[in-house]
C-alpha cells in the first residue's frame, strides 16, 4: 500500500462514522501506522494511574479484527505491569529513550510524596509511588499521551477538596511533549487515531489545551443534531421532550469534541441520543465546572464577556464564540487559560 | 521470607498480596488495593442528581450497577416507584453489564493463568502448570480475540439503549430517559443473539476445557463460604425477583436486614471523622495510618465478612448446576462456572425482557428530590454486591459512601480480627514455586 500523506490521514481521522467511504480507509490507515511502529520497534508503554479503568475499556472497544494483533505487537493489552514487572517499563524507557510513547490513564496524586497511589515495590521492598514512575518515564519518553480527563487535567480525581492532590500529566512532565486526549472516557477513535498520527507523522496539531485539533476542533453545540431546536428556541424541560437540552443542563456549548458527528459505539449513538444533556467531559475543568450536570449554566450579560472567553475563541478558531458567550457567563469561562496563555503570563 | 506480589494486575484494580509462608505452605495472607479511589469527598455538597453520573466513574466495567444503585438511593428517599418499562430497561442494561464483566473477567483476567498467551505478562522459563494441548490452546486464543469483538457488541448494545459506553447517560432518578423503540428492539435482539452464540459456543467450550484439565481446582480456593446477595432484577412493582436477597452463614440461609450492615475500616488507610461504624460514617484518607494496609473501605454483615458475586447469586438463587456443587461451589472452578451459568440465564432472560417492553408506556416517574433524607441502596455487579449510602441535607449531598465488590471480597481485616474471603481462600494453600505462585494468581483472579 502506498504510504498515506498526512493530509489524507487527517481527512480519514476527521471523517464521521456516517461517511462510509472514508471510514473504510480508517482501519488500513491505522494498521499501517501500527505496522510501521512494530517494524521500527517503537514500543507503547501504557500505565494506569488513579482511575476507574473506563479509558482502557473504551480503548479495547477499538480492537478491530484487522487491528488487534498488530496493535498487540506494540502495546501490551494488559495495560498494567504485573508481578516483578514494575521494572519492565523502566527498561523499555532506557532502551528506547527519547523515542517510545508513554500512555498514562488516570490522574497522579501528589500529596504525601505520592503515597495515595503505590504502583508496586522494588527488589528491596521499598514502595514505588506512581508519581515517581510517571516522572521518570515521562522524562525518558519521546511523546506522552494523557488518555482521559483524569490523566489530562485531573478530572474526577481532582475535584475539590482534592485531598490526594491529584493532577494531570502535564503538571509533572514538560507540557511540550504531552498530548491530552480528554473525555470520560475518550472515544476509542481519539486514542488510536492520535497514536497512529504520532507513529506516522509525529505529534498532531494541538489546541490551546493540548488536545489534537483533528478530534477536538469543534464545539459539541455547533454540530449537535438538536441545533435547529436551539435556533428556533424550542427547549426540552424534561427527558424525552423534543427540543434543545440547554435548559436541562447541556454543556455542549462549552465542550469541544466531535461526538455529534463521529458518534459512539458502532457509530450509532452518543450521550445526547440517550435523551440526556452533554456533561462536558472533554473540558479541562470537568467535572468541577460542568456540575450540576442537570442544571442550566448561568446566563451572561453581553458587556461581561471576558477577554479570556474571547481568547479561547480566537485560539481555537471557533466562529461562534460570540454566540456561546452570549448564552453563558464569563465566570464559567474565566480561569480557563490554556497552556500558551499560561506560559505568556509566566504561570 | 514472606511472598510479596505487588502489583498483581489483571484484576478490576491492581492488588498487593502478602503471604507469610512456612516452606511451601501459605500461613497467613494479606490482600489489599494499592491506590485511593473514593468519591465521597467529591460528591459531598453536590446536587444529589449528579451522583448517578459521577458514581459510574467508580468502575469502568461495572458502571451500570453504580448508576442503578445511585438512582435507587434517590428513589428510596423520595419513595418513588419507577414504571415497569424503566425497570425492564434497567434490567436489560444491568444484565448486559454483568455479561460484559464475566467475559472480560474470563478472557482478559483469568485465561492467561491457564494457557500461554503471547504478551500476557507471564514469564518464560517458569513452570506455570499449563495442561491444555497446543491445538486446543490455539483455538482458545482465537476465542480470546473474538471475546473483544463480543465485548464491543455488548457496549454497542448498551449504547443503543443508554447513549454511550462506558458510562451511560440514560439512567435518571425515576427511571430512564429514553424508551427502546420498535426498530431498536429488533436490532437489540439480533445483537443479543451474537452475544448468546458466543456464550453458548466459545465461552462454554473454553470453560469446559479448563474445568476438565483443572478439576482439582474445584477443591482449591475455598473458605468458610459465607455468601450474600441483595437480590437483583426487580420486576412488576418490585414483587417478582429473579434473584431474591439472601445470605448464607454457618447456620444456613438467612434473610437480610439492612440494620446489620456496618463498615470495617480499621485495616484500611481511612480514619473515621464521625463516631460509630454505620454505613454513614464519614472518612478521611490517611496514607500513613498505623495498622492500615488497604485502600478499600470494607463492609460486613452481622460483623462477618461475606463473599459476593456470581457464585453467591447462583448458589443462593438455587441454580441447580452451582447448588449441586455443594461446598465445592465456593472454589476457583466453582466461581468460573457460576459466571458462565449466570451468562446463560441472563442472555435467555434478556430476550424475554425485550418482549415485555411496552413502547406506549412511560419510562420515568417525575418527582422532586426531597431536601432532606437518607437511603441505603443496593445493586449487583459482575464482581459482587454494591452498596450506596446517601444522606441529603438542605438539598445537597451530605454523605455519599460507595461500597463495591472489593469492599466485601477484600474487606480489610475486621476489628475482631476476621480475614476477608480472598485472604481466607489463599491461606494454607500449597505453593509449588514461591517465585511464581500461580496457585495464588488463579485463586485471586477467580473472584
Amino acid at each position: 500500500m502506498k504510504k498515506l500523506s498526512r493530509r489524507q490521514f487527517l481527512k480519514i481521522c476527521a471523517a464521521s462514522g456516517a461517511a462510509a467511504g472514508l471510514s473504510q480507509l480508517w482501519i488500513p490507515a491505522l494498521a499501517e501506522a501500527f505496522g510501521e511502529a512494530a517494524k521500527a520497534n517503537l514500543p507503547v508503554v501504557w500505565i494506569q494511574g488513579s482511575a476507574c479503568g473506563g479509558c482502557s475499556t473504551s480503548f479495547i472497544n477499538s480492537v478491530h479484527p484487522e487491528l488487534r494483533e498488530i496493535l498487540s505487537e506494540v502495546l501490551d493489552l494488559t495495560f498494567h505491569p504485573n508481578l516483578g514487572q514494575t521494572a519492565a517499563p523502566m527498561d523499555t524507557g532506557r532502551n528506547h529513550r527519547g523515542k517510545f510513547i508513554l500512555v498514562i490513564e488516570g490522574a497522579i496524586p501528589k500529596a504525601n510524596k505520592g503515597a495515595f497511589n503505590i504502583i508496586g515495590e522494588d527488589s528491596s521492598g521499598n514502595d514505588i509511588p506512581l508519581i515517581d514512575v510517571v516522572s521518570n518515564l515521562g522524562e525518558m519518553a519521546g511523546t506522552v499521551v494523557a488518555v482521559g480527563t483524569c490523566a489530562s487535567y485531573g478530572g474526577v480525581s481532582a475535584v475539590e477538596p482534592n485531598v490526594s492532590y491529584s493532577v494531570g500529566v502535564e503538571n509533572l512532565i514538560d507540557p511540550g511533549k504531552v498530548i491530552n486526549i480528554p473525555g470520560c472516557p475518550p472515544h476509542p477513535d481519539w486514542i488510536v487515531g492520535t497514536l497512529g498520527h504520532i507513529m506516522l507523522y509525529g505529534k498532531p496539531d494541538l489546541d490551546d489545551f493540548g488536545r489534537p485539533k483533528m478530534f477536538y476542533g469543534g464545539l459539541i453545540h455547533n454540530n449537535c443534531p438538536l441545533r435547529q431546536y436551539f435556533e428556533n428556541s424550542i427547549f426540552a424541560t424534561k427527558a424525552g421532550e423534543k427540543g434543545c437540552m440547554l435548559m436541562m443542563g447541556c454543556k455542549g456549548p462549552i465542550a469541544f469534541g466531535d461526538c455529534p458527528t463521529r458518534q459512539w459505539n458502532g457509530s450509532s449513538s452518543w450521550c445526547v441520543s440517550g435523551n440526556a444533556p452533554c456533561i462536558g467531559c472533554t473540558d479541562p475543568k470537568f467535572p468541577e465546572l460542568t456540575m450540576p450536570f442537570y442544571q442550566k449554566m448561568p446566563e451572561i450579560s453581553i458587556p461581561g464577556i471576558s477577554s479570556t472567553a474571547d481568547n479561547i475563541g480566537k485560539v481555537l478558531g471557533v466562529a461562534t464564540t460570540a454566540g456561546v458567550a452570549i448564552h453563558f457567563t464569563g465566570s464559567l469561562i474565566s480561569g480557563r487559560l490554556g497552556r500558551k496563555n499560561k506560559s505568556k503570563e509566566g504561570d | 521470607m514472606p511472598i510479596v506480589i505487588n502489583p498483581l494486575n489483571r484484576c478490576s484494580r491492581p492488588l498487593k498480596i502478602l503471604l507469610n509462608n512456612h516452606g511451601s505452605n501459605a500461613k497467613a495472607a494479606e490482600v489489599s488495593t494499592t491506590y485511593y479511589w473514593d468519591h465521597s469527598k467529591t460528591l459531598k455538597g453536590k446536587n444529589p442528581l449528579d451522583a448517578i453520573l459521577l458514581s459510574q466513574r467508580t468502575n469502568g466495567t461495572d458502571f451500570i450497577s453504580h448508576a442503578i444503585a445511585a438512582a435507587r438511593a434517590l428513589e428510596e428517599i423520595a419513595q418513588v416507584k419507577i414504571p415497569e418499562n424503566a425497570q425492564i430497561i434497567r434490567n436489560i442494561l444491568l444484565g448486559l453489564d454483568i455479561i460484559y464483566g464475566h467475559i472480560t473477567h474470563f478472557y482478559q483476567y483469568v485465561l492467561p493463568d491457564y494457557i500461554p498467551i503471547p504478551r500476557s505478562g507471564n514469564p518464560s522459563g517458569v513452570d506455570v502448570d499449563y495442561r491444555i494441548s497446543s491445538d486446543v490452546v490455539e483455538k482458545m486464543i482465537t476465542h480470546m480475540w473474538t471475546s473483544y469483538e463480543i465485548r464491543r457488541t455488548i457496549h454497542n448494545l448498551i449504547a443503543l439503549i443508554g447513549g454511550k459506553a462506558p458510562h451511560v447517560s440514560n439512567i435518571v432518578a425515576g427511571g430512564v430517559s429514553k424508551a427502546l423503540s420498535g426498530p431498536d428492539a429488533i436490532r437489540a435482539k439480533s445483537m443479543l443473539r451474537q452475544v448468546s452464540d458466543f456464550i453458548n459456543r466459545e465461552y462454554t467450550h473454553d470453560i469446559w476445557q479448563i474445568k476438565v484439565a483443572y478439576r482439582d481446582f474445584f477443591n482449591i480456593g475455598g473458605w468458610e463460604g459465607r455468601l450474600l446477595t441483595f437480590g437483583e432484577f426487580p420486576q412488576k412493582e418490585n414483587s417478582n425477583y429473579y434473584i431474591s436477597p439472601k445470605a448464607l452463614d454457618e447456620s444456613g440461609l438467612v434473610n437480610i436486614q439492612k440494620s446489620l450492615l456496618t463498615v470495617e475500616y480499621s485495616g484500611s488507610y481511612f480514619e473515621a471523622e464521625t463516631k460509630g461504624n454505620s454505613l454513614k460514617t464519614q472518612f478521611r484518607p490517611v496514607p500513613d495510618k498505623a495498622g492500615g494496609y488497604s485502600w478499600t473501605k470494607g463492609i460486613v454483615y452481622s460483623k462477618q465478612t461475606y463473599e459476593t458475586g456470581a457464585v453467591a447469586r447462583m448458589f443462593l438463587s438455587g441454580n441447580k448446576i452451582i447448588a449441586d456443587l455443594g461446598t465445592n461451589a465456593v472454589s476457583v472452578m466453582g466461581r468460573l462456572r457460576a459466571r458462565l451459568e449466570e451468562c446463560y440465564r441472563l442472555a435467555e432472560q434478556m430476550r424475554i425482557w425485550i418482549d415485555q417492553l411496552n413502547p406506549k408506556e412511560r419510562v420515568a416517574s417525575e418527582f422532586e428530590i426531597p431536601k432532606e433524607g437518607e437511603a441505603i441502596s443496593f445493586a449487583e455487579s459482575s464482581g459482587g454486591s454494591i452498596v450506596h449510602c446517601l444522606s441529603i441535607n438542605k438539598g445537597k449531598i451530605d454523605i455519599y459512601n460507595i461500597f463495591d465488590s472489593y469492599s466485601w471480597n477484600i474487606c480489610p481485616t475486621t476489628y475482631e480480627g476476621q480475614r476477608n474471603p480472598m485472604e481466607r481462600a489463599i491461606t494454607g494453600i500449597r505453593i509449588a514455586n514461591n517465585k511464581y505462585p500461580i496457585q495464588v494468581f488463579r485463586i485471586i483472579r477467580s473472584f
